[in-house]
């Protein structure tokens, strides 16, 4: 499923286990969501879906399901 | 040995000046957003004579085209793959931002280091190769001051998932960098404060414990 392949790339990009990752996850509550495990999802989503996500539109996001909705559109 | 510290909006990074007191010559390692570094080079008549790049990410060459116009003498130290990745904006990750950087170093102003000393500005500056963050990153020992960019940043993960990052090359790199702490009283990251050895040599402990645990 398209959605559980962002959610295994978030926690590849974050260095944390699957295990802490749902789509209802805050992200703030993510010690690893910092400058540079946003830096390593916004590569990664290049990378793997070819799009461009700005710091901007990453400080907008809440919870892991805003980056799989961006991820997936 | 007088050594300041700049922290840069992007990231929150940190470049740092290092230099013997009294000495108008001066070393870079890194090199961050160039108008605060002009300010104080200028207040205090400093001529920089080399710089010293612990990895090509972006957040730790954002100044880089100015620095070489500024000062087309100075030397540029680096790994080779480091080298590179300054004329590749996907590599150094400036791709993902606003003003991409991409630097083609003059010949005669490379020097590709791996594990090796050289005498610069009247410093001794000893690189050690510590890849797993990125292929090309290097420490260097100046003084009794260890640069470690973003190989080393206590009480942090090493990030190993961007391009060219290596988990168990970090572990190891983790492993050289604790064999040449004897004679270290402050340790200088890429990112956050400078720590003496009261406190980082417990925060190093703790780090390479917990990556033998996670082996």
């Amino acid at each position: 499923m398209e959605e559980q392949k962002v959610i295994e790339l978030i926690a590849e990009a974050l260095e944390v286990g699957i295990e802490t990752i749902a789509s209802e996850t805050l992200l703030d509550d993510l010690e690893e969501y910092d400058s540079m495990g946003k830096l390593s999802i916004i590569v990664i989503l290049d990378e793997e879906y070819d799009k461009s996500l700005s710091g901007e539109e990453m400080a907008s996001f809440k919870t892991v399901s805003d980056i799989i909705s961006f991820a997936l559109k | 040995m007088d050594v300041k510290q700049f922290v840069n909006e992007s990231l929150t990074s940190n470049a740092y000046l290092v230099r013997l007191e009294d000495s108008l010559e001066c070393v870079l390692v890194d090199i961050g957003e160039y108008t605060e570094l002009k300010k104080h080079l200028l207040l205090h008549g400093l001529s920089v004579q080399a710089l010293f790049l612990t990895h090509c990410h972006y957040d730790h060459i954002l100044g880089l085209r100015e620095f070489i116009n500024e000062f087309p003498k100075a030397t540029i130290f680096a790994h080779s793959y480091t080298m590179e990745a300054l004329k590749d904006p996907k590599l150094n990750l400036s791709f993902y931002r606003e003003v991409p950087i991409e630097v083609d170093i003059p010949p005669q102003n490379r020097n590709l280091m791996v594990d090796q000393d050289v005498e610069i500005a009247s410093l001794k500056v000893t690189s050690l190769h510590t890849p797993g963050h990125n292929p090309g990153s290097l420490s260097f020992l100046i003084g009794n001051f260890l640069f470690t960019g973003d190989s080393l940043i206590p009480g942090h993960k090493i990030v190993t998932k961007l391009k060219g990052g290596n988990k168990e090359q970090a572990q190891k790199s983790l492993e050289h960098i604790i064999n040449n702490l004897n004679d270290v009283k402050y340790l200088a990251p890429g990112h956050g404060s400078m720590l003496p050895d009261s406190s980082f040599r417990q925060l190093v402990e703790e780090q390479y414990q917990f990556y033998i645990i996670n082996e």
